[in-house]
């Protein structure tokens, strides 16, 4: 399970993150929707220590930590427990596809190099670029840099990971393919957080979807809720311009 | 009118020489290398005084001629460590030492302050991303370093590392002026017995440029090896 208690986030005298809190159960798929600027990505790279929170404390499995405390120890041990999917894919250039995914294992985990190929093998036929392994980064299409960028999350095991808008820099005729990969994830039970402006994505995939708003969350609940039945004001002008008429009185 | 046969006769006497200059260019680089990663990680870091006093250096050397920075270490080091040497009452006379020691460390001086800055370039090139990536698999910060950010900011820095070792090739032949006989000494040397100095000039002159070429033959090699992952398709 993880758990956000009160982040707090600013950026010089830019308030981002205002009391922020977040449950995510094992085994569930929590999507985060919101106008760019309301904070999304902030919580996720806070929630990942990629920045440093204000205030605020996360428990993730049986360590508990304060965001702004944690020591170094203490993040290298969370992270292991944590992948991160970004939205520039970030592969490691000087590394070839099956390296890259076997990197976190054999280099942060020391895990036996024999195991670590087979895993890594297994977890890039699994996205489907098998036949890339011995390719570099740069050879491959956007899509494919992706796929990577999961499987080297997937083949991790951990026990979150975070999707920090896996589809926004895709050309358009590749995203759903890559929401695709996304969806084999969660139907693997893999606990999820998934930043992303994909509505039909969220529908369909998520337990639970958060709308922030202006560095806090104005409100969560089901899919069903959330778009069908939203409370709020601010998330009812968000959908109206987001999803399509038709789509929206379904 | 040349003396070719002179020049012709010579030439093996003078690329004979051409082992020492070997030697002074992989003795100063393998002071240069080390010590300019420290530096720029101390810019990168921005240790306080630390970083101020590279900078400093830098400025120093690359603000002065070679060969003076050689006149003076020369003149200098000798003269400081044998003052040390007997206020620490060891009876070691620092006259002894082969010059050779000096003309490493001179010929590293400027060498350094190069590649100083190419290597702190270099790894400020690299994405920030890469970094971030290589946390979030689990890897410390070190292990970042040694398995992304460095491989990667070496073959940025590639290019810049062959102008010097090719630099520091061609700055060997002045130290002649410490008493280091290396293949510009030996063809002033040979000059001198003989009165030919041009012949031998352009002797010494052939010796350096096939030299240099096969170096960055070489280093042309590295290059594609190291940036084989840049291939764009």
């Amino acid at each position: 399970m993880l758990e956000i208690r009160n982040v707090k986030k600013n950026f010089k005298n830019l308030e981002v993150l205002k009391d922020v809190s977040l449950v995510v159960e094992d085994g569930e798929v929590v999507v985060i929707l919101g106008p760019s600027g309301s904070g999304k990505t902030t919580l996720l790279r806070c929630i990942s220590f990629l920045e440093r929170a204000d205030e605020g404390s996360m428990k993730l499995g049986d360590t508990e930590v304060n965001l702004k405390r944690a020591t170094k120890r203490q993040i290298n041990e969370l992270r292991k427990n944590m992948a991160f999917v970004f939205q520039n894919y970030n592969l490691f250039a000087n590394k070839t596809v099956l390296e890259n995914v076997m990197e976190g294992l054999t280099v942060a985990r020391k895990v036996p190099k024999k195991e670590a190929e087979e895993r890594a093998l297994e977890a890039l036929e699994w996205v489907g670029v098998l036949n890339k392994k011995d390719a570099y980064p740069s050879e491959l299409s956007g899509g494919q840099q992706q796929r990577v960028g999961i499987a080297r999350a997937v083949v991790l095991n951990p026990e979150v990971i975070l999707f920090d808008e896996p589809t926004s820099a895709l050309d358009p005729e590749l995203v759903g393919d890559i929401l695709d990969v996304i969806k084999n994830v969660a139907k693997k039970g893999i606990t999820m957080v998934v930043v992303t402006h994909e509505m039909s994505f969220a529908q369909e995939v998520a337990s639970k979807v958060v709308f922030m708003d202006g560095g806090v969350v104005v409100e969560s609940g089901t899919p069903n809720q959330i778009f069908f039945y939203p409370k709020e004001e601010r998330t009812k002008k968000f959908l109206e311009r987001i999803i399509p008429q038709d789509q929206y009185y379904i | 009118m040349l003396d070719t046969k002179l020049m012709a006769d010579n030439f093996i006497n003078i690329a004979a020489f051409l082992p020492v200059t070997i030697k002074l260019t992989i003795g100063a680089l393998l002071i240069a290398f080390p010590v300019s990663f420290l530096f720029a990680f101390t810019q990168l870091k921005r240790i306080p005084i630390v970083s101020q006093l590279v900078r400093l250096y830098l400025s120093i050397i690359r603000g002065t001629p070679v060969l003076l920075q050689m006149f003076t270490v020369y003149a200098l080091i000798p003269f400081w460590l044998n003052d040390l040497l007997t206020a620490m009452g060891k009876d070691i006379d620092i006259y002894d030492v082969d010059p050779i020691w000096y003309a490493y460390f001179a010929i590293s001086l400027s060498a350094t302050a190069f590649l100083t800055e190419a290597i702190r370039s270099a790894i400020l090139s690299i994405d920030e991303g890469q970094k971030e990536a290589g946390y979030m698999v689990g890897m410390s910060k070190w292990q970042v370093y040694r398995e992304i950010i460095i491989p990667q900011a070496m073959a940025v820095a590639l290019p810049i590392f062959g102008n010097v070792i090719v630099d520091v090739i061609k700055s060997t032949s002045l130290a002649f002026t410490m008493s280091v006989t290396e293949v510009m000494g030996r063809a002033k040397i040979i000059g001198g017995m003989t009165t030919k100095y041009l012949e031998m000039y352009i002797d010494a002159f052939f010796v350096y440029v096939i030299f240099i070429v096969l170096v960055e033959l070489v280093i042309k090699r590295v290059e594609k090896s190291v940036t084989k992952y840049r291939k764009v398709h």
